[in-house]
């Protein structure tokens, strides 16, 4: 039930001259409420503050104002378009958003298991909310509040939604809204420093563990020991004494069995390299903030890995991780975490690029993209380069099959170089070596 | 204040249903005493129902041969059920009729209010036609997946197999009537403590979330994954 | 807003038909309170619903438990945070401590219990053996409830959510709506999240809205077996409406023909309805 505005109200849009009708209560929380409207024959949403909140956050007008003006840094972020006001209620206003899809569920929803999607999906959204904040960073912006109530997420494709942009702002500006206590940076909470990139750029560490392992990686023992409200308490566990729980110097905050079985589940699928980057995050991150945070960019490229990673089992075909260190060190086939038996390695290719090599598994279903063949080109996972493909009459014939533009010359292991020109496909043979052009690759098997 | 608060009461509906399979191995004496088995139980089927008069009982059947029908395709209150004689002959389409019960699961169907319903499945062969995909439209249906499903077999030629797949749980396995007064009791028991443990209301939760600690990768139905091949072309 | 209405609250839980003919105890269970001790609002009710299959055999004193943490935890709430102006922070300790607090608070309950009384063989005796191990693992699973709570302060609403359940609110032209908590795709037909799974804050839905211009007039909060009674879904909101325009008109007096008609009402419905258990708190809110 909503209690601001009433449905069937109109409110005045200023810039685009008109009036919009409250049609639908979407939503709401502290700050205010969320409305659906039609502007043109298109539905939209309308967030309406609380009059009690305006006077906590007295630039927030101002500061909205100034956030239409800047516009959307890309279109994963819900940004707010126009301000919207009403003659009978001067003490507050609103503003129009674009409205999200039913498609978009929330971090909510994944805590709460009402979502269940697939790892190549959650390492998707990881790399576009990475790839989101590096663009709101990149034009002199901070977020202040990333919290998962602001981030949605498409369970089909990963695609990404960021909301409640309320609180962007130039970097360096000194603003009311700290953020939400469990995505803020220690720093913040223990009221040393002020919200500003390199503070947004734990809150994304913390998105990110969250999105990928289900759970908060400062609430282990400790958090499980607090048995009543609290306040000293939350500021200890994520201000004064932040201890990742994974932390591998020091075992004091564990996941608790019982209460925190997600953390240790998904902890362990993972690969070395990630769960590597995640220490980092959690432990130099948390003692240099000004130099130790992990960036933007380097999430992007962790999270591109662990997608090329994926890997199914041969057996129930969940997807499980190709994990080169662990690899080296057993020297033993990877085990699969849902039906415990060994999993044969497909073939995957890798490429070689500037001294720096990756890996690529190869499965039915895998694509190449541009960054991948040249290290140089933008992310753009709208058109693959090559794609994994099955031979058109002989259904056990596997190949690489060239949709970019220019051709590839391939050195297969035994016989003279051949060129690959684009729409023809390179079989999937063991030490086939590819020359991409700017990069070389060879198959593995 | 003698109206109470709200709209029309009405107690939760439970639906029953016989899957039966009429293939030509039923014919004769097997067909005859599964008619008179069901025919049987109906009375007592009755009587739980009027001891439990907050599940509304209501009673459907679909028979299987080459193809599937409805035999009793309206939801009928298990008062005025009654159980006109089944002929066998062809073949055994079990995924068909699994299919068509499946239809009637659905949220639009079946109300969100209702106790879950009932499933009997008695066949005496194997199928065939496509069961699998039978089974997974019903185990789609939410009603489908939390039904009581009880298999019966008749004689040994029975695919248990199958049928301990439809009932989905290892706690249950399919029971198998070597002879007449078996299958009665057989019937009986789903008909009456099947029913009578279905009338209760109880909430439950689902069993996978017992385990709701380990990570839900989705499992993919795959192709063969790429496997490498020697001496074949190396560009095509 | 305090000082210009006064919210009352009155609830009332009934065993269900069937439990009645089958020898089984209500296993629903209700708390309320209003109270406005040093001119501080704190209102609240709580119902909780144990699950009714044979395998949750301790679920009756679950759902006690369940409803006694609940007004503890939510009076404890209420005190502290009811005056607040700053809603962000009550809304942040709503999202990070009180599901947390919620589970916690009832696990230790049931444990206390169990070391005090602990399973007898009779208690074992019926239960099915694929279960028995799951229970040695998880012996909470024998007190598994739902729960669903609303409180009111000076400057809040709250609503608390675990499992099946309903909250209604009705506004004060009489228009009635669910309160705004998240819809949960995983409860339906007879199936529902519950306090004694691992991780069970995971599943605890909460919503926080502040008191301003239209607070609702009433807030209905019933366990399934009300709502499982009605043939259909406007048939149980039409109940809240039914009972809100009892009330309206007589103020104070509505509130006394409610606590004399609810109990008896509830009866009837469970009779020609569901069978199941049904617990019903209705707060309301009187113009001064």
């Amino acid at each position: 039930m909503n209690q601001l505005l009433q449905l069937g109200q109109n409110v005045a849009l200023k810039m685009l001259n008109t009036d919009c009708k409250i049609e639908k209560f979407l939503g709401g929380g502290a700050q205010g409420e969320v409305y659906q409207v039609t502007i043109a024959g298109q539905p939209m949403a309308l967030k309406w503050y609380f009059p009690h909140y305006l006077k906590q956050d007295p630039t927030l007008r101002q500061r909205i104002e100034q956030t239409i003006k800047f516009g959307p840094p890309s279109d994963r972020f819900l940004w707010p378009l126009e301000v919207a006001t009403h003659p009978q209620a001067n003490d507050s206003f609103g503003y129009l958003m674009p409205l999200r899809e039913a498609r978009f569920k929330g971090l909510v929803d994944l805590v709460a298991r009402r979502v269940q999607p697939s790892f190549r999906t959650l390492a998707s959204a990881g790399f576009e909310l990475a790839h989101s904040y590096l663009q709101l960073h990149a034009r002199g912006l901070c977020y202040r509040d990333i919290s998962f109530g602001n981030v949605f997420f498409d369970p089909a494709s990963g695609e990404v939604r960021i909301c409640d942009n309320d609180n962007v702002d130039i970097n360096g500006v000194q603003g009311a809204i700290g953020g939400t206590i469990r995505f803020m940076a220690p720093e913040i909470v223990r009221g040393v420093a002020a919200p500003d990139t390199e503070t947004d750029l734990f809150s994304l560490a913390v998105l990110l563990f969250y999105l990928l392992c289900n759970h908060h990686p400062l609430e282990g023992k400790r958090e499980s020991a607090i048995r009543c409200f609290d306040q000293a308490a939350m500021t200890k566990l994520y201000g004064t004494a932040p201890l990742f729980i994974f932390d591998p110097k020091d075992d004091d905050n564990r996941p608790v069995p019982g209460e925190h079985d997600n953390a240790l589940a998904f902890w362990a699928i993972y690969p070395t390299f990630l769960r590597t980057i995640f220490t980092r995050a959690f432990t130099v991150g948390i003692d240099d903030p000004g130099h130790g945070r992990v960036r933007e960019s380097e999430w992007r490229t962790a999270l591109v890995r662990l997608r090329d990673s994926i890997l199914y089992c041969t057996q129930c075909r969940a997807e499980n991780f190709y994990d080169a260190e662990a690899l080296r060190a057993t020297r033993q086939p990877p085990v699969c975490w849902a039906c415990g038996q060994s999993v044969s390695l497909p073939p995957r290719l890798r490429i070689q690029q500037n001294g720096e090599a990756s890996v690529i598994i190869l499965n039915h279903d895998t694509q190449l993209f541009p960054h991948h063949i040249d290290s140089n080109r933008p992310y753009d996972f709208s058109t693959p380069v090559a794609a994994v493909t099955q031979h058109p009459s002989n259904a056990q014939l596997w190949g690489l099959k060239n949709f970019s533009n220019i051709k590839w010359v391939i050195t297969p292991p035994a016989g003279p170089p051949r060129d690959v020109p684009p729409g023809r496909s390179v079989t999937l043979a063991a030490h086939t070596k590819l020359h991409f052009g700017p990069s070389e690759g060879e198959i593995r098997v | 204040m003698n109206k109470l608060p709200g709209g029309a009461l009405a107690s939760r509906p439970l639906h029953f249903f016989w899957i039966v399979d009429c293939s030509g191995s039923m014919a004769g004496k097997k067909m005859q005493e599964l008619n008179f088995a069901i025919k049987e139980s109906l009375p007592e089927m009755r009587k739980v129902a009027e001891e439990n008069p907050n599940a509304q009982v209501f009673v459907r059947a679909v028979t299987f041969s080459s193809g599937a029908q409805w035999h009793v395709a309206r939801a009928t209150p298990v008062a005025e059920f009654r159980w006109e004689e089944l002929k066998a002959g062809g073949e055994t389409s079990m995924g068909k009729a699994l299919k068509m019960v499946a239809d009637q699961l659905s949220p639009e169907a079946l109300p969100g209010r209702g106790l879950p319903p009932v499933l009997v499945l008695i066949s005496d062969g194997r199928p065939t036609d496509d069961f699998n995909s039978g089974l997974r439209a019903l185990m789609e249906q939410p009603w489908g997946k939390r039904a009581a499903r009880i298999a019966i077999a008749i004689g040994d030629d029975a695919d248990v197999d199958i049928l301990q797949k439809f009932i989905g749980h290892p706690e249950m396995t399919p029971l198998v009537a070597h002879n007449a007064p078996d299958l009665v009791k057989y019937i009986k028991w789903a008909s009456t403590a099947v029913l009578k443990s279905a009338s209760s209301p109880t909430s439950q939760m689902e069993t996978n979330q017992a385990g709701a600690g380990a990570p839900v990768g989705i499992t993919v139905p795959l192709p063969a994954a790429p496997e490498p091949a020697q001496d074949v072309e190396d560009v095509w | 807003m305090s000082g210009k209405h006064t919210w009352y609250t009155f609830g009332s839980s009934v065993q269900g038909a069937t439990h009645v003919r089958n020898h089984i105890p209500n296993q629903d269970a209700i708390e309320w309170l209003a109270s406005y001790e040093r001119q501080q609002e704190l209102v609240l009710v709580a119902v909780a619903d144990g699950h009714g299959n044979p395998r949750y055999f301790r679920s009756a004193l679950g759902a006690r438990f369940a409803v006694q943490v609940a007004r503890t935890l939510l009076e404890q709430f209420g005190r502290h945070y009811g005056q607040a102006t700053d809603l962000t922070v009550v809304e942040q300790m709503v999202e990070q401590q009180l599901a947390h607090l919620l589970v916690r608070q009832w696990n230790d309950t049931v444990d206390v219990h169990l070391a005090a009384v602990p399973f007898s063989p009779a208690e074992l005796a019926g239960l099915d053996a694929p279960f028995r191990p799951k229970l040695a693992a998880n012996p909470r699973l024998a007190y598994g409830s739902t729960l669903a709570s609303t409180l009111i302060t000076g400057t809040f609403i709250l609503y608390m959510q675990l499992g099946d359940g309903d909250i209604v609110t009705v506004n004060t032209d009489g228009v009635v709506s669910r309160a705004p908590l998240v819809v949960d795709p995983q409860l339906s037909g007879d199936v529902t999240t519950s306090l004694c799974l691992p991780s069970a804050w995971r599943y605890v839905r909460t919503y926080l809205q502040p008191l301003v211009a239209h607070p609702p007039a009433m807030i209905m909060l019933a366990t399934d077996g009300y709502s499982n009674s009605f043939v259909k879904e406007d048939g149980f909101l039409a109940a809240a409406q039914d009972i809100f325009d009892m009330i309206e008109p007589q103020g104070r007096e509505g509130i006394c023909t409610l606590r004399k008609y609810l109990p008896r009402w509830l009866t009837a419905t469970t009779a020609q309805g569901s069978g199941d258990d049904i617990s019903v708190g209705i707060i309301y809110r009187i113009v001064r």
